[in-house]
């Protein structure tokens, strides 16, 4: 009778735990995934670093050589926003030279209609050392505490009309982080199991305008001041766009 | 009232909790073999980020890193058996020589300085010129080239075979008292990974347990800050690379120190000619015992190499880092301009990176000196 109990017991607990490695839950709501990959560009063409000069809006031509940026807190957001979903430790370290696109794993099945997202870190965890997502007390991306992160490292040369030299932007301080609410080109409409992907466009070029116009012969380093407060703006305002649902 | 639970349903429920476990730091065999090694954990300062890599064929064992502690204080690991690894990376310095570039066996010097080994578990390419991706890949290099401790390593692994000390060691280690080559880089890469340096007194204020003085604290604002003199923010523009809680941001750079490269660096191993004169920015922790300074030693003093960056700089070297030309602390400046007293704060805190418990730290010191 003991050894009856005991094998019940067993099963019991056994079963529970040997399907709880399953990835597929059932209950309460089915999920799925959903990739997100950026591509970075200069206008129309592909990011290239070192080795492709580009045209800046003011007239100058300019390289890249370092170029990354921090994405957080993404949220897909229904019809009306009646459905959310908020990804947890949401902190993407988006780098032309690594990583390019990142998965949210455990999306409710359902209508979305827009993309939330922001640029850099959010003041909570940008003054102390975390390690959630990408956030790293050692990386490029570091200034010291009291300054928190760099949202935007962009790092290059330009040569300009009567000057010509390096170009350092690092964008970054509390009043720089901002959120952004990307439309959809079409809704996200997602349904258990299949593959589904947002694809990500993020202009470099629209760093240095709309709408502040920057030159470069006049403004090319920035990293605190009222230089990075241009650029935020500029962030702010078309660097980013959905251009597929698939 | 007791409740019973055989022990196979406890060893169920631990294997089912395992198998769920993303990172097996524990066996998850339930029958250990005699000779199976002890799982060593590495802990992670709570101010460092994550462990770099920890290759899946070579977990850190208590055994592993014991041997790994002989072999790099081990002499036949030279060809003349005069030298070791600790030869060159002495413990009291940091595990640097004090020496411009390295003497090795044959008493020919090195083209390199001698790297300060702290926190290598943290970092992903090792070398000034990052040509190892590994630590395991790097031991390679400096046991076999004929400028360091010119041995073949099968002529090593037949010398250590013939010893009574190593066999058992490898067996305990490894489950086989047959050393191989591959054996020998595990170990010592373990034993490297176990070289932590986290206790300095920036590392105290970090933490929160002791402030650095006001004097100190003013250095290390300086040296984290990239200048802005537009809005009088002055910096010594030493974080850009060397920033972060490791102080290194794991980058290579072209630092102005020639016009032309007697040293290619970086651009040796990639072959890209835009890397030419670039090396790594290593961490500056404890940084007021290793020197000389520079990939290839040329400066004596900390004073020194504060003088290069502020007022010797070639900015004309072909690819000098822009992090390095547009840091000015006056508005259209060309050079640094970091003033006399400010140098002497970044020295101040480039002190307090000093980690002396590091240096004496019983685990990393030699064991044939007890």
């Amino acid at each position: 009778m003991m050894k009856l109990n005991l094998r019940f017991i067993f099963i019991l607990v056994a079963v529970p735990l040997l399907s709880a490695c399953n990835d597929k839950k059932e209950n309460p709501e089915a999920t799925t995934s959903v990739t997100v990959s950026i591509q970075n560009m200069v206008g129309t063409e592909p990011l290239q670093l070192d080795e492709v000069a580009y045209i800046s809006p003011a007239g100058h031509s300019y390289s890249l050589s370092n170029f990354k940026y921090y994405l957080s807190n993404v949220k897909l957001i229904g019809s009306g926003g009646a459905k959310m979903y908020v990804e947890p430790e949401s902190y993407h370290l988006i780098a032309q030279d690594g990583k390019t696109s990142f998965v949210m794993p455990d999306v409710p099945v359902g209508t979305y209609q827009k993309l939330e997202l922001s640029i850099g870190i959010d003041e909570e965890l940008n003054h102390r050392i975390d390690h959630q997502g990408d956030l790293d007390p050692s990386n490029e991306m570091v200034w010291n505490w009291d300054t928190g992160y760099k949202f935007i490292t962009l790092v290059g040369s330009y040569t300009g009309q009567t000057r010509s030299g390096g170009l350092v932007f690092h964008i970054g301080g509390d009043a720089n982080y901002r959120t952004l609410t990307l439309d959809l080109p079409q809704p996200l409409n997602l349904q258990e199991g299949g593959s589904n992907q947002l694809r990500l466009q993020a202009d470099v070029n629209e760093l240095f305008q709309h709408p502040n116009l920057i030159d470069f012969e006049v403004m090319n380093s920035s990293g605190h001041g009222s230089g990075p407060n241009l650029i935020a703006e500029n962030y702010s305002n078309g660097f980013l766009k959905v251009i597929a649902v698939e | 009232m007791k409740p019973v639970v055989p022990s196979l349903l406890w060893s169920m429920l631990l294997a089912a909790f395992f198998a769920c476990s993303p990172d097996k730091t524990g066996e998850p065999d339930p029958t250990p073999a005699t000779t199976s090694p002890t799982p060593y954990e590495l802990v992670r300062p709570s101010i460092f980020p994550r462990v770099e890599s920890m290759p899946v064929d070579n977990p850190l064992t208590v055994e592993g890193i014991e041997l790994g502690r002989h072999l790099f204080y081990e002499k036949k690991l030279s060809g003349n058996n005069t030298m070791s690894c600790g030869s060159c990376h002495i413990q009291e310095k940091a595990f640097t020589d004090g020496k411009a570039v390295a003497i090795g066996e044959l008493g020919l010097p090195h083209t390199r300085n001698t790297m300060s080994i702290a926190n290598l578990a943290w970092f992903n390419r090792f070398n000034w010129d990052g040509s190892a991706f590994n630590l395991e890949e790097q031991a390679t290099g400096p046991i076999e080239n004929h400028l360091e401790m010119n041995q073949n390593l099968d002529e090593a692994v037949h010398e250590l075979q013939a010893t009574p000390l190593y066999p058992p060691m490898f067996q305990k280690a490894f489950g086989s008292a047959t050393i191989t080559t591959d054996n020998i880089l595990k170990a010592l890469a373990q034993f490297q990974r176990t070289l932590v340096s986290a206790n300095s007194r920036y590392d105290q204020h970090m933490m929160g347990t002791k402030k650095l003085s006001s004097y100190e604290e003013e250095g290390m604002d300086l040296f984290m800050t990239h200048p802005e003199p537009s809005i009088s923010l002055r910096g010594g523009n030493c974080g850009d690379c060397h920033g972060g809680t490791l102080i290194s941001m794991k980058t290579f750079h072209n630092n102005g120190l020639d016009v032309t490269f007697a040293d290619k660096g970086l651009g040796a191993v990639t072959g890209n000619p835009r890397h030419d004169g670039m090396f790594k920015a290593p961490s500056l922790r404890n940084i007021a015992l290793t020197a000389p300074y520079m990939h290839d030693g040329r400066f004596n003093t900390l004073e020194e190499v504060l003088d290069h960056y502020n007022d010797h700089m070639r900015y004309d070297s072909p690819g000098i880092d822009p992090l390095i030309v547009e840091a000015s602390n006056i508005v259209d400046g060309k050079t640094l301009m970091i003033m006399e007293e400010e140098k002497k704060k970044i020295i101040a805190f480039l002190h307090a990176l000093t980690d002396s418990s590091f240096i004496t730290e019983e685990r990393f010191s030699d064991p044939f000196k007890k």
